[in-house]
This record gives C-alpha cells, sequence and structure tokens, in this order.
C-alpha cells in the first residue's frame, strides 16, 4: 500500500553496463501513430476548456479575469497550495529522514503507517474532522487537515531517496570539518532533492485542484468557486474561465518543477548511513513520524466509526442505495481501468522502448491528466459533451472518459516501467527464434510486463473511486457513487447518515490495495 | 563464394556511419570471429545479419537464400539464424526445458510429432524446425543439401519429437538434470549454456553469438568458450562470433576479420592475423609488440637489432598462394600489391615478444647482446626487458618461457626466431 498513489518515481535509469553505444533506430510508424492518438484523448479536455473560453471573447473574458472575486480566489488558491507544500516538504522530509537514519523499533510498519494518509481521500479527512469539530473551517483548517494528508507524497520519494543516497559524501564532508547539519546539506540534500522536489509537485497540484476539502472546509478556492458558478447561477463562462485560470496555475507548478529539477548525477558510492540508536528522542522521533497519519487518518476513522456505530445511524442505512452507490463506484472504477490501461499501452510501450523528441512530445501529453484538476477535466467534458457528442451527455460513458483522462498517467508510469524492466534481448532473442513481433510482445514481454500493467489498472481503479468533482460534474442521472453519496450528505452537514458511504468507501478501495500489495509481493519473488 | 556472404554493407544512423562498406565471407562450417575494440561496429555487424536492424546498403546471402538486400529486409524470425546474447536473456517465466523448446513448434499434442501431409521421411526432421519449413521455400537444387546438416543424433532417422529435441539439447550442453529448473537458479555459465542450447534447437543455418562469455568470471570463460567451440564445432554450425578479446578469438575462430571503425581491416587465419597483420594497428591490436625504427633494403631491415629478414606489411617473404575463401576476401587480396619500398627507405619494425629468443636457436637472424634490465614474472612465462648493447640501449622485451629466465643484470644473447614486421611510417 505504501506506493500505492504515488506514480513510480522517474528516475534516469542508469545506462547499463554493456552499452557501447546502442544506437536506437526510430519507433516503428504504426506504433507512434497510435501512442499519438491515444495521448490525443488526453488532450481533449485542455484544448476544448481553451477553444470554449476564447469563444466567449476576449474582452469579456479580460473584464472577468479582473474581478476582485476572481482574484480573491486565485490569489486563496495559490496561499494554501504554497502553505500546503512548504509544510509538507518540512515535515514530509524530516519524516524521511526520521524513517532511514534512526533505528526505532517496527521500521517497517513505521514505514506502512506513514504512507497510509495517501488511501483517505482528502474529503473523507475533512469528513472525519468536522465529526469532532464540526465548526471547523477557513484557511488553517484547510491548511492543516491538507498538509496531514499529502505529508507522504514527500516522505516516501525522500524517504527512498535518502536509502539509496551514498553516505560516502557525508562521511567526507564529516572528515572536512562541517557538522552534522551542514554535512546533511551539502552532501545528502543534493542527492534526495530532485525527490523532494517531485514529491511536493504532487502535493502542489493535489492542494490546487482538491475540491471535497475546501468545500467541506468553506474555504473559498477556485474549484470551490468553479463549482459554485457552475451549479449555482449556470454561469459557464465565469466557470470556464475559472477552470483555465486553475490550469494556468497547475501548469505553472509543472513547468517550475521540471526547470527546478535538475538531474543530479548518482554518486557510485555504495555505503549508505548507519541508522543512529534514537536514545532519548525516541517519543519526539516518533510524535513526529506519527503526526500525519494520526490526523489524516486515525482522528478520521475514528469519528466515522463513532457515527457510524451510533444506533440511529445503523437503523438509518439505506440499504439498497448503498448496495446500488457500492455497484457504481465499482462498475465505473473497473471500465476506467481497463480503458485507461488500453488507451495507455501504446504510450507505454512507445516510451519503454523508444527515445526521442515525439516520443516525448506523445509521452507529455498522456501525461497531462496528471496536471488537470479533475474539476477541470468535468467541466470541460460537459461542454464537450454538450457541443460535440450531446447523445453522450450525461452517460458513464463521458464520465469514464474523464477518469481516462485523469488517471491515464498512473496507468502510463506503472506499465511503462513494467516494460521497461523486459529486457529488449529477450525480444531479440525470441525473434531470432521464429515468433513474429507480435507472438513475441504477447509471449515475452506483455507476460513479463503483467504486474505492472495490472498496477497499473489497479491505480486507475482506486483513484477513480475516490475522485469526486469529476464525478459529481459527469455523474449520469440518477446514479450516484460512494463518494458523491458521502459529500452531498457532509454538505448538508448529516454526518451520521455520510458515515456508512464514507466507511464502504474506505473498505471498497482496499480492495485493490491489497491486491495491488499481492501484486508487489509475488513481482518481487520473481 | 562462402555460405554466408556480406557484400557492401552499410549501416547509418542519420549522418553516423556505423559499417561502411563492409564484406564478409564465411565457409560453410566454420567458426568466424570477429575481433574489434567496443564500438567498432562489430555488434552491429551482427545485429543487421540477424534482422535486427535495417541497413542502408548491402547485401547479405545465406546458404543462397537472399536475406538482406535492396527492398528485401527478412524479417527476423524468417532467417533461421541463431542467438546468443551477451547476457544470456533467458526467458525468466519459463523453465530451462521451456526456455530450450521455445524456437521449436508447439503443437496440439505437445510431445507429437510436426510434420506437414505430403513429407518424406527425409523431410521428418526438417519439419520439426524453422529451417525445415524455411527450406521448403527454396529451389529444390538446394533442398537436398541443405536437409542434411551433420547428424545431430544418432537416431536421425527416427521420428523426433518436441520433448525429445529438448532432452538432447539439454544433454548436448550437460545440464540434462536441470530442464526443470528456472533461469534464476542457474549460475551464469549454466545459463550461457542453455542460451546457446535454445539458440540450436531449431537447427539454424547460421549461429550468431554476440559476446557470449563476456559477462562471465575469467575461468568460468576460458573453459567454457572452449567447451562451446567444441560443441558449434561438433554440429557442424556455422558460426559468427562478435568479440573484443583477442585471445578469445584467436583461439577459439577458425577465421578472424578484425574490424576497427565500421571497416574490417583484415581477414584471415588467426595465425594469419597474428603473425602477419596487415598495419601496426592490427599488429598491437591483436598481440603485444615490440616496436623499432629501422631502414628497408632489400626483404631485410638495418636496426637495433643487426640486419633482420622481414615481411613488408604482413605480405610473406615467400609468397603464398591464399586459400579460396581468402582470396575473395578484399583486404587479404590487396597485400600482395603492397610494393615493398625503395632500400633505405625508413620504416617501423614490429616484432612479437616471444619471437626473440635467448641463444640463436639456430635461425639465420642476426644476435645481439643485450642487459636484462627488468623482469615482469607471470608464472608460465615472463615479460624480460632489457637493453641492447647499441649506442641508444634499445629497450626491447622478450617473452621468455619460465624455466629458462635470466637474472636482473645478466647479459645474454638474444636471438630471433621470426622474420620481422615491417610497416611504412605513420
Amino acid at each position: 500500500m505504501t506506493e500505492l498513489l504515488l506514480p513510480p518515481p522517474e528516475t534516469d535509469a542508469p545506462a547499463p553496463l554493456r552499452a557501447p553505444a546502442r544506437y536506437r533506430f526510430g519507433a516503428p510508424p504504426w506504433l507512434l501513430v497510435l501512442a499519438a492518438l491515444c495521448a490525443a484523448t488526453a488532450a481533449i479536455p485542455l484544448v476544448y476548456l481553451v477553444v470554449r473560453t476564447t469563444e466567449a471573447g476576449l474582452t469579456e473574458l479580460l473584464d472577468t479575469l479582473v474581478r476582485p472575486r476572481v482574484l480573491q480566489l486565485t490569489i486563496n488558491t495559490a496561499l494554501l497550495a504554497a502553505a500546503v507544500t512548504l509544510s509538507c516538504l518540512v515535515l514530509g522530509t524530516i519524516c524521511a529522514w526520521i524513517l532511514t537514519r534512526i533505528r526505532l523499533p517496527f521500521q517497517r510498519t513505521l514505514l506502512l503507517v506513514s504512507a497510509l494518509p495517501l488511501a483517505v481521500p482528502s474529503y473523507l479527512a475533512a469528513y472525519g474532522w468536522l465529526v469532532w469539530f464540526p465548526h471547523l473551517h477557513g484557511f488553517w483548517a484547510s491548511w492543516f487537515v491538507m498538509t496531514m494528508v499529502c505529508t507522504p507524497y514527500v516522505t516516501l520519494p525522500v524517504a527512498a531517496a535518502l536509502r539509496g543516497a551514498s553516505a560516502d559524501l557525508e562521511s567526507v564532508a564529516r572528515t572536512l570539518g562541517r557538522g552534522p547539519l551542514r554535512a546533511f546539506a551539502a552532501a545528502t540534500w543534493p542527492q534526495i532533492r530532485p525527490a523532494a522536489i517531485a514529491g511536493a509537485l504532487l502535493v502542489c497540484l493535489y492542494s490546487l485542484s482538491d475540491f471535497g476539502l475546501v468545500s467541506m472546509l468553506r474555504f473559498q478556492t477556485l474549484t470551490w468557486g468553479i463549482n459554485a458558478a457552475y451549479g449555482a447561477s449556470f454561469d459557464r463562462n465565469q466557470a470556464a474561465l475559472l477552470a483555465l485560470v486553475l490550469v494556468v496555475l497547475a501548469l505553472v507548478v509543472v513547468a517550475g518543477e521540471r526547470r527546478s529539477r535538475r538531474q543530479v548525477s548518482s554518486v557510485p558510492g555504495r555505503s549508505t548511513m548507519p541508522a543512529r540508536a534514537p536514545g532519548k528522542m525516541a517519543p519526539l522521533y516518533a510524535a513526529v513520524l506519527l503526526a500525519a497519519p494520526i490526523a489524516g487518518v486515525v482522528v478520521p476513522v475514528v469519528g466515522l466509526l463513532s457515527r457510524l456505530l451510533e444506533a440511529e445511524t445503523l437503523r438509518a442505512i439505506d440499504v439498497p442505495r448503498l448496495v446500488e452507490a457500492i455497484g457504481a463506484t465499482l462498475g465505473l472504477a473497473l471500465t476506467a481501468a481497463i480503458v485507461a490501461v488500453l488507451v495507455a499501452l501504446p504510450i507505454a510501450a512507445l516510451a519503454a522502448r523508444h527515445q526521442g523528441r515525439l516520443v516525448a512530445v506523445i509521452e507529455a501529453v498522456g501525461f497531462l491528466g496528471h496536471a488537470l484538476p479533475g474539476i477541470v477535466v468535468g467541466l470541460s467534458l460537459v461542454f464537450f459533451a454538450l457541443a460535440a457528442v450531446p447523445m453522450f451527455y450525461q452517460t458513464s460513458l463521458v464520465l469514464v472518459f474523464a477518469y481516462v483522462v485523469l488517471f491515464m498517467p498512473r496507468a502510463i508510469g506503472s506499465m511503462r516501467s513494467g516494460i521497461a524492466a523486459v529486457p529488449a534481448s529477450l525480444g531479440d532473442v525470441s525473434r531470432m527464434l521464429g515468433l513474429s513481433a507480435f507472438q513475441t510482445w504477447w509471449r515475452v514481454t506483455a507476460r513479463l510486463a503483467l504486474p505492472g500493467i495490472a498496477i497499473g489498472a489497479l491505480l486507475v481503479a482506486i483513484s477513480a473511486m475516490k475522485e469526486l468533482p469529476a464525478t459529481l460534474l459527469l455523474r449520469p442521472t440518477g446514479v450516484s457513487t460512494l463518494a458523491t453519496e458521502l459529500w452531498s450528505r457532509t454538505a448538508l452537514f448529516e454526518f451520521g447518515a455520510a458515515a456508512p458511504y464514507a466507511a464502504a468507501l474506505v473498505l471498497v478501495a482496499m480492495v485493490p490495495a491489497v491486491l495491488l500489495s499481492g501484486i508487489r509481493g509475488t513481482a518481487r519473488e520473481n | 563464394m562462402g555460405w554466408v556472404s556480406i557484400e557492401g554493407l552499410r549501416v547509418a544512423y542519420g549522418d553516423t556511419r556505423v559499417l561502411d562498406d563492409v564484406s564478409l565471407h564465411i565457409p560453410r562450417g566454420s567458426l568466424v570471429a570477429v575481433l574489434g575494440p567496443s564500438g567498432c561496429g562489430k555488434t552491429t555487424l551482427l545485429r543487421a545479419v540477424a534482422g535486427l536492424l535495417p541497413v542502408t546498403a548491402g547485401t547479405i546471402t545465406v546458404g543462397g537464400r537472399l536475406v538482406t538486400g535492396p527492398g528485401v529486409q527478412r524479417a527476423p524470425e524468417k532467417r533461421g539464424m541463431g542467438w546468443v546474447p551477451q547476457d544470456a536473456s533467458l526467458f525468466p517465466h519459463l523453465t530451462v526445458g521451456e526456455n530450450i523448446g521455445f524456437g521449436l513448434p508447439r503443437t496440439r499434442q505437445s510431445d507429437d510429432l510436426y510434420c506437414e501431409p505430403g513429407e518424406t521421411s527425409g523431410g521428418l526432421l526438417a519439419g520439426l524446425t524453422r529451417r525445415g519449413r524455411a527450406a521448403r521455400t527454396r529451389p529444390a537444387s538446394l533442398h537436398s543439401t541443405l536437409l542434411t546438416p551433420a547428424p545431430i543424433s544418432p537416431d536421425r532417422g527416427r521420428q523426433t519429437s518436441r520433448a525429445a529435441r529438448i532432452t538432447e539439447l539439454a544433454t548436448l550442453v550437460g545440464l540434462a538434470e536441470l530442464v526443470d529448473r528456472a533461469p534464476a537458479q542457474l549460475s551464469g555459465g549454466q545459463a550461457q549454456r542453455v542460451s546457446l542450447a535454445r539458440a540450436l534447437a531449431p537447427r539454424p543455418d547460421l549461429m550468431l553469438l554476440d559476446e557470449p562469455f563476456a559477462a562471465l568470471d575469467p575461468l568460468l570463460r576460458a573453459a567454457l568458450r572452449t567447451e562451446v567451440a567444441a560443441l558449434l564445432r561438433g554440429q557442424h554450425n556455422t558460426s559468427l562470433l562478435v568479440t573484443h578479446d583477442q585471445e578469445e578469438a584467436l583461439s577459439l575462430a577458425d577465421f578472424v576479420a578484425v574490424m576497427r571503425g565500421g571497416e574490417i581491416l583484415q581477414f584471415g587465419t588467426p595465425a594469419d592475423v597474428y603473425e602477419r597483420p596487415i598495419d601496426p594497428w592490427v599488429a598491437g591490436f591483436v598481440g603485444d609488440t615490440v616496436e623499432q625504427g629501422g631502414q628497408w633494403s632489400n626483404g631485410r631491415v638495418e636496426c637495433a637489432l643487426g640486419s633482420v629478414a622481414a615481411d613488408w606489411m604482413g605480405a610473406p617473404a615467400v609468397p603464398v598462394q591464399p586459400g579460396p575463401e581468402q582470396s575473395s576476401s578484399a583486404p587479404l587480396g590487396e597485400r600482395g600489391a603492397a610494393s615493398t619500398p625503395a632500400d633505405g627507405t625508413s620504416v617501423r619494425v614490429l616484432l612479437r615478444p616471444e619471437w626473440l629468443t635467448l641463444g640463436a636457436r639456430g635461425s639465420a637472424q642476426p644476435t645481439t647482446d643485450a642487459v636484462v634490465t627488468a623482469i615482469a614474472y607471470a608464472g608460465h612465462d615472463a615479460l624480460v626487458s632489457f637493453a641492447l648493447a647499441d649506442a641508444e640501449k634499445t629497450a626491447v622485451r622478450a617473452r621468455i618461457a619460465a624455466p629458462d629466465l635470466p637474472r636482473l643484470g645478466d647479459r645474454v644473447t638474444l636471438g630471433i626466431c621470426q622474420n620481422a614486421l615491417a610497416y611504412p611510417l605513420a
């Protein structure tokens, strides 16, 4: 469950040892075309949003843009994202340092526990806190809960980087007269910096695009504004404009991360820093480490359970409705997973085996959903469906499509690394033994990459189950998922009635998570 | 014309020429090593022959069948070649036995005979293999010769099943007990043997080996490569081996092609390449050299070692008639044409350290006095440095077999047991 929601870190794999400049030929044209088509689907929402906004007219656009209301929403969004990113970066790095450098008891369990908040959707955490403190609202509340939920995005990659970082440099820095902190800053930080920044990017995108948490805690950000503009007044131009502002913010963040990533050449050192005994500081370390899991998981889940187990709640459970919501959630998630894998497959296969500018562009477009907030994709597809394919408007088809666009990056990431891990020489051998390219793909590459492909599918399924804003905007009339039921009840402050849906969501999302750890386990054994 | 002929092969990536007009002819049943430093294009050559990468120009024929040519680019799976990569590359999801059987056609009744209706008994065995399938598309005249490769097993006429072929190959490489193992449980040497068996199973027309021993540790490497070479010869396989290890190439191959910068500099027997290298670079690449300056004088060179009988640019003093295969090789063909220089021309003189001997040893070459200045002891022999008795105290090195080693400071008489090699100044 540890790596559940994190896309696999994009490491530039060190060139294999033999590689005396193995020349690469271009990808087969049919694969390029297929992958480009698949990637193009991911671009539909963004492209259409831009088209739709510009149709409204440039002057009106600028007028709306400078309205104090829009400005206020933008500032709120940016402030929240910046604050959450900063606090997650600090807390996450400290947690990672404790996890790797201090010899605490139950180390593996601690790592798992510190990853737990990732399994809790932000709106569920917000709901859990509201159960305890119904008056919680505003910037600081949002900042606090969001930080607790997002910290693992930094903790996990930084812990992995720290474990892989060579300790030799730090030792050298110490022998050259630097103190522990300065030695860490000079020698180790550059090695873990890319991981920390990648984690911070995820946090930043998450808090920019979050809708459920800020709505429940009544802090008005762009996502809230988009939903309000769309739902209340049907002022769709305003909604589209706000969505565009949000997308620009997200793309600026992604571009900033690319720029600051700066590839660090890996240090070949073998030794890792020996873990220290915690001594008297043990309780402090434990407290820091457990802050996020307690605030992000324990408090909400206990709140949820306390509500669930109240006699009144249990009596009021609308079982058929609950079962229906579970069914809809599972069905949509499963369909989205299958479609996403099919669409992502050509892109992953291309990116795993070929390089070049065109390949990079195709892959980047496929990853677009990564930067697009769910509410933006939802809104844009509402427009798109109404304008281009009205017969599909308010059908599951468009909703599944939204999930595919949003979560395809997860499938691409895990499938690409799965396919890239299959040595190309196996393909050569298979071809030389008389199998055609497709037979080779089926009997060798796909067979060996199966764990990666399955992980990709499960990641999509989990994310789709928890997705709230796009589901709210696109769900067919009469269809509700666990997430939308939970949200609509919390919005009315019916915390008791929301509890069964929250509990069901936690349980249902655990199924793919358990499968996932199973796959990871067997993959490791092989 | 060899069993495999490569003519004017050119491979370019963009503006970079990786292979430039490479021609190579491999006689049937021989093992040819392509020897060159890393990045010289030797692996590219192998992949081009395998059909794993597109070529820019040139033709490749195997057994009279055009596999690469203008407008022809046969898919790798239709070439009937065996491929042994450097790292064994066993399929990790299959057992050893399944790996060996990977290239054998699978039938409904898995252990049943694979045979198409109307095949003669001679074709039964061939029907089992891809090679046989390919052969059916060839002209009838070729058919009969192709279908009678070396006897693989005494019961060749008998119906051979897929399982039997797997057992046969596993036994051949000495791993019969391991057929049910997973590749991860094998040692590096065992894995490479399985890889070899897997490539041999469909009875390829040509075996391609891409530095198959480079990833093994040195002790194992020497043992395994001897074994593999014997095995390939035993199967009368035609093989093309790529290596950067000169010892490997010289000890295993029937013919060695020395490559550099995408070109084949010299093609010949190991002895040809070692004793009569075409230029100083080849001489240095395939072995240790002792180099001096000298003056050419009618088949001899005047140098610090005296007036030494010498060959000009690898051509022997008494011209020998090159063999039929060699005559078709371009670099060798030109060798006779290299006219010897005028007397008095300054030349580079090269010797192999083991051509210098202690004492005259009955050769017609002159002898020189020298003093031992250093000894690099290597057990079986030693590389001994001498200072000659001339005015410059010219330094030379000689490889001396172990029991006769001189001591530091000894005065000795050095003889030369071979014609020296003379080349134009760079």
